[in-house]
């Protein structure tokens, strides 16, 4: 539903023809680098952390000018470090002064395109000496110094190339200017992957959560996310709507308990109690997984959303309640209590079907409907955290 | 582009693309619960030809569906025509392109005969939209901008819950499906705040405190969460700037884009004046190294001119009244005269 990173040898593959970059990961790297082909063997190479994360040169996840046999090694040090995807192609040799910056980014009135002669991984201290333009759709400049852009050629032939695969963003650092001849070193990528289905989106570095989470959104015209943001934190948050969850995210740092938030998600799109069954059932189990529950210290679930449109609140906390009745002795155990506040379609039933089971449960903190502000909820879990 | 009040003066009527049975029946009691003699829905494209059964109050009613949309058919100038797009992100385009192209041929006259080169008479002529709401999420960026290179309408999504004029108008599923929905709501009695909201769930959410405060809606639109939205924020705001009924709008943003510097330009260049509320939440995308995509498609911030703060503080020194949490959001509409 949105712009998600493609890996580098994904989009080098599609817009670098005869590109001759080769993916490994840490299952077959071993394998592939002993059957590299003769051409490759015999000349440097580089290689990389290929797992779309910024500042890889200055991280030290690019090296430059090895052998396949310090690849072996290097490639081994990084999975230590828990790096899985990797990407290796022939050294390009170049002078420093030759490396430039260029990117591409799809807005509302064309292409963004901004452009330094200064490249390479310092372009950030750089960042005044990039000038920009905007190109219309199909190429023609509308505001911007075009000067820094004699690419004209290069970008023309780029452009349908960006629509076929819905490609939103690219970013080539360093990219050599050689001769009027353009070559990309680096690419970062990302895709508008609700068009993208023929665009083989890269599996993000994920946690099995937000793996599992990923495929159940695939299967569903609903909406489900879910993001780890830290293992050991106490405040858990199954919420609903892309808006609300948002607001009451922010309304846990607002109040000082950043540190103890574990997730961020969301389902909408009025889910069958089904989706949200599933989805309550692995956030469920990776809280009670986590090193959080070790230290015996409360834990909090927060169940909340605004007032929905259209997504039936009974029939959603049917699913939410079957997921909790599951687990409900573990719940327990790991000293949780539950907090709710929704409204919306079949309000009262559900908050009366949830009243009733986190009652009987013992998992109750506090429940609400849509005539208490949306954020209350929130002073009352700092209140039982603390 | 039609505005608010065109909407308050004439009469509205609505085709739907999709059978959604819980919206249509809620905009039908919408329709009922303002004291409008008859429903505002009055053809749904199903893909065949035959009828619909709803209810108008207690009465069971029957609405006629067709097979495309092109099949439309009664037309006055006296009524506004609204298209309702319930179909899924994938074929958002290709249906409201169709909805739009139904403008195209003026030179045909009433398209009900189909002939070609019939003059307009007066009183009939050939169908308009002034309008639409698409519903669904996931449309392709680029089929967004295409549609917004081919739109001259009042065009609301996509990822949009619709547009809703109280006493007049209710375009989707916004301030809800269930009859205690829109009485609570209060949608039947007209006031002065608008509410304009990148989020459908937060549009309810925003409707939901305003009624509580004993505020009424001039109107309530949600433009959506997408990157490229139709109606742009921007648009939605001049829409509300222009309607007499306005006092002052509630906003709700997010983190992402740009279109804040938009309504701030607009209120630096003197071409909006009335108070607004605004939030601007996300501000928790600083907790994680990069920021991550929220629920919404435009909900990342990819720049610092794009995260929640340095949005909040270009509004706020422009003038807006911007709360620093959410809670204070809520106390300075609780505080709105």
């Amino acid at each position: 539903m949105a712009r998600v990173k493609i890996s580098e040898y994904q989009a080098k593959k599609l817009l670098l023809p005869g590109y001759l970059g080769i993916s490994l990961n840490s299952g077959n790297y071993k394998t592939i680098i002993s059957s590299l082909s003769r051409d490759l063997k015999s000349t440097n190479l580089v290689v990389k952390v290929d797992q779309g994360i910024k500042k890889r040169g200055k991280l030290g996840l690019v090296k430059v000018n090895v052998t396949p046999k310090e690849i072996l090694d290097i490639i081994q040090s990084w999975i230590k470090l828990d790096w899985s995807n990797f990407l290796i192609e022939p050294v390009i040799e170049h002078a420093p002064d030759a490396e430039h910056y260029l990117s591409l980014e799809r807005t509302r009135v064309g292409w963004q395109i901004s452009y330094s002669a200064k490249g390479g991984i310092e372009v950030e201290s750089n960042w005044d000496s990039v000038t920009r333009a905007v190109l219309s759709p199909k190429g023609q400049a509308l505001t911007g110094k075009a000067e820094g852009l004699a690419l004209s050629d290069f970008i023309k032939n780029l452009l349908p190339l960006l629509d076929q695969y819905h490609i939103s963003f690219l970013e080539m650092n360093p990219i050599l200017i050689r001769n009027g001849k353009l070559t990309p070193l680096d690419m970062a990528c990302e895709v508008d992957d609700t068009g993208s289905s023929l665009v083989p989106v890269w599996a993000r570095h994920a946690s099995p959560a937000e793996t599992q989470i990923a495929i159940l959104d695939a299967s569903t015209p609903a909406s489900l996310k879910f993001k780890l943001i830290n293992p050991h934190g106490r405040i858990w948050m199954l919420l609903s709507g892309g808006g609300a969850s948002l607001v009451l995210a922010d309304e846990v740092a607002d109040q000082d308990m950043g540190k103890d938030l574990a997730n961020y998600g969301e389902y909408s799109g009025a889910p069958t109690d089904d989706d949200v069954y599933s989805y309550a059932k692995i956030i469920l189990a990776t809280m009670l997984h986590q090193p959080s529950t070790i230290n015996h210290r409360p834990l909090a679930l927060i169940i909340a959303g605004g007032v929905a449109n259209f997504t039936d609140v009974a029939k959603t906390f049917k699913g939410l309640i079957r997921a909790l009745d599951e687990k409900q002795v573990q719940l327990r155990k790991a000293k949780v209590k539950i907090f709710v506040r929704r409204g919306g379609p079949n309000e009262e039933n559900g908050l009366a079907l949830m009243r009733s089971f986190l009652t009987k449960s013992k998992l109750l903190g506090s429940i609400y409907g849509h005539a208490t502000p949306l954020t209350q909820v929130i002073s009352e879990v700092k209140e039982y955290l603390s | 582009m039609i505005s608010i009040q065109e909407i308050r003066d004439k009469q509205n009527k609505i085709i739907v693309l999709g059978n959604h049975g819980p919206i249509i029946q809620s905009i039908l009691d919408f329709d009922y619960l303002s004291g409008k003699k008859e429903g505002s829905v009055i053809n749904i494209v199903t893909g065949h030809r035959g009828y619909a059964k709803y209810f108008f109050g207690r009465q069971e009613i029957l609405i006629p569906t067709l097979i495309s949309i092109s099949d439309f058919g009664v037309r006055s100038s006296d009524l506004n025509y609204w298209f309702l797009n319930l179909l899924s992100g994938r074929r958002a385009l290709s249906s409201t392109l169709e909805a739009l192209q139904l403008r195209g041929d003026s030179s045909t006259g009433d398209m009900t005969n189909g002939q070609v080169g019939t003059p307009k008479v007066g009183g009939v002529s050939s169908l308009e939209f002034c309008g639409g709401v698409i519903f669904a999420e996931g449309v392709p960026e680029l089929h967004a901008l295409n549609i917004i290179e081919q739109n001259s309408k009042l065009i609301i999504g996509p990822a949009s819950v619709g547009l809703l004029v109280p006493g007049c108008l209710k375009l989707g599923p916004i301030g809800g499906i269930t009859p205690t929905q829109i009485i609570e709501g209060k949608f039947v009695h007209p006031g002065s705040v608008a509410i304009l909201s990148a989020s459908g769930g937060m549009t309810n959410e925003l409707i939901n405190i305003a009624t509580q405060a004993g505020h009424r809606l001039s109107f309530a639109l949600s433009f959506g969460g997408d990157r490229f939205p139709v109606l742009s924020p921007r648009d939605a705001f001049l829409l509300a700037e222009s309607d007499v009924e306005t006092k002052t709008i509630l906003y709700y943003g997010e983190l992402g884009g740009e279109d804040e510097y938009e309504l701030v330009k607009l209120k630096q260049e003197g071409k909006f004046t009335k108070n607004v509320i605004a939030h601007i939440a996300g501000t928790v995308a600083s907790l994680f190294p990069e920021s991550p995509q929220f629920g919404h498609a435009k909900a990342k911030a990819d720049k610092a001119r794009t995260t929640a703060l340095a949005k909040h503080i270009v509004l706020k020194s422009a003038g807006f009244q911007v709360g620093n949490s959410f809670t204070e959001f809520i106390r300075l509409i609780n505080k709105l005269k």
